[in-house]
């Protein structure tokens, strides 16, 4: 594992070689979850029925907003080694090619959080007037961030994959991209939704990439739901694993490159 | 009777129609690439729309607005900016991102024709067609659903909000290019625009005083959906075509002092 660290350190070098545009791309992200905020809360104004009130819609897509760079990124970069050749380098040398990506992209994802974590926690805490998180409950969400960008990092790198057989895989992956990242509960919390989806989905893996966190974060939910929502991400993982493993395999045999 | 301009004009539209004609050959060559990059769009508003549809099951109106009258804001906001996109967008994005700062506005400064237009124009994204005719398809559906139809005064004043809201799109965008020429990496620039304008596809008063100021000055997302809906639903005053005419003007001169000022600025080595 020691040989990854200096692509992590590369990662966090690079990321931080355009300052501007790293702060401009973490507002993005934060801007579009905190707008869509604002949407929920002229809901709140006219409902008072809401599973939650406008503190607690505050918090939610706070912690979103904090939580969205470990699942939302764009491995655009896999698709592009894929189709020029760039995979070449990992078939000659001892290096793997799933942990070099995963360390490069952690650095990007890892930063991003963390600069997100010290910025907007304070908001959280002032802005909604939230309620300061008990340490199992911070301990549970801490083991959850690396599962989070594993599972993440999995699943979108079998997505990738695709581009063994298809010139342009960022199509499917963007288009996919954006159901994850609404059943993920980015745009709605999912206690809004009928209480039958909130059943389907907690089986399934999404919803614990950000609401059960979060919900866990702000004592919605109770620390032995946090704690099987984690051992299902889990058993996701461990499927998503498998099938990226296959895809790969299966890739590689059909890869091609001249003249590299 | 001549127009000034025209000559310059139908020759620039010709060029353009050519660029048109050679995206869509050149999308052609990988027809199944082109057919699942006709699905990224529709399906990142179909997830739009579900959002929003979801907002519905909680309140029945949002600031005063059905869920008819949303809807037809949502789909005449997608429908224009989508539009603008599909003509402009990927090459300023593309420019912005990489062909400012590698140098390659070398080779368009060579050419016989206005750098803006080609730094601008000569990327059509065309994968965009089936995002635009869906969106037209629902607005029509919604418009129906109406309990009044329109009056003619309403759709001629909506028809001049949407010109005058793409040309603002176009000129505010194309002014925030201009950043591509003063730092070596904007590309955010215009995605963080993108993200905010999501947001037009609701009725601007949901949001708060301070941010509804950046919606009609900084980012003009308002132009791009709800003011042209405002009149379309009998809401507006017919004070804002001439705002809006106004505020084109305004973008207009901001836009061609950004560009000479950039151009002036422009320099590349070993490109």
């Amino acid at each position: 594992m020691q040989k990854y660290l200096p692509v992590i350190r590369i990662g966090v070098l690079d990321a931080l070689e355009y300052r501007l545009d790293l702060a401009l791309h973490l507002i993005k992200y934060a801007l579009a979850i905190v707008m869509m905020s604002l949407v929920w809360l002229a809901v709140a104004r006219q409902n008072s029925q809401l599973p939650l009130d406008q503190n607690q819609i505050i918090s939610y897509f706070l912690g979103a907003a904090i939580l969205y760079s470990l699942s939302n990124f764009h491995t655009d970069y896999i698709e592009q080694d894929i189709r020029l050749g760039g995979i070449s380098k990992f078939l000659l040398k001892p290096i793997s090619s799933f942990w070099y990506y995963w360390s490069f992209q952690f650095s990007q994802s890892g930063l991003e959080t963390a600069i997100k974590i010290v910025t907007m926690t304070p908001m959280v805490l002032l802005l909604a007037q939230a309620v300061v998180p008990s340490w199992p409950q911070v301990a549970l969400t801490i083991l959850y961030l690396p599962v989070i960008f594993t599972f993440s990092f999995t699943m979108l790198i079998t997505i990738s994959s695709i581009a063994f057989w298809f010139n342009e895989a960022w199509a499917i992956r963007w288009s996919l991209n954006i159901f994850f990242r609404f059943l993920a509960g980015m745009f709605i919390p999912l206690s809004f939704m009928a209480p039958y989806w909130q059943h389907i989905l907690w089986w399934l893996p999404f919803t614990h990439l950000a609401s059960t966190p979060i919900n866990v974060m702000m004592g919605t939910l109770s620390l032995a739901q946090g704690l099987e929502g984690l051992l299902i991400l889990l058993c996701w993982l461990v499927a998503i694993t498998a099938v990226q493993r296959l895809m790969w395999q299966r890739g590689l045999k059909h890869y091609e490159s001249t003249g590299l | 009777m001549k127009v000034p301009g025209s000559k310059a004009l139908i020759r620039y539209l010709t060029i353009y129609g050519q660029i048109l004609g050679f995206t869509l050959k050149s999308l052609l060559e990988y027809r199944l690439n082109f057919f699942l990059q006709l699905w990224y769009g529709p399906a990142y508003v179909a997830v739009l729309f579900m959002i929003m549809q979801t907002v519905f099951t909680k309140t029945p109106t949002l600031a005063g607005w059905s869920k008819v009258e949303v809807t037809i804001l949502f789909a005449t906001f997608h429908a224009l900016y989508t539009f603008g996109i599909m003509l402009f967008g990927k090459t300023i994005r593309h420019y912005l991102s990489e062909g400012i700062s590698s140098g390659e506005v070398d080779w368009v400064l060579l050419k016989p024709l206005r750098p803006q237009f080609l730094l601008t124009f000569s990327r059509p994204e065309l994968q965009h067609v089936l995002l635009v005719a869906g969106a037209v398809g629902l607005f029509s559906h919604a418009v129906g659903q109406l309990s009044s139809a329109p009056l003619l005064s309403q759709w001629l004043g909506f028809s001049w909000m949407l010109v005058m809201g793409l040309l603002i799109v176009y000129f505010s965008l194309s002014t925030y290019m201009t950043l591509g020429f003063m730092v070596t990496r904007a590309r955010q620039v215009i995605e963080l625009y993108d993200k905010t304008s999501d947001y037009s596809q609701y009725p601007t008063p949901i949001f708060p005083a301070s941010i509804q100021i950046i919606f009609f000055t900084i980012l003009p997302t308002a132009f791009f959906g709800y003011l042209p809906t405002l009149f379309l639903l009998g809401k507006g005053s017919y004070y804002w075509p001439i705002l809006a005419t106004l505020t084109v003007v305004i973008f207009a001169i901001i836009n061609q002092a950004a560009w000479k000022r950039a151009l002036e600025r422009y320099t590349s080595a070993s490109s």
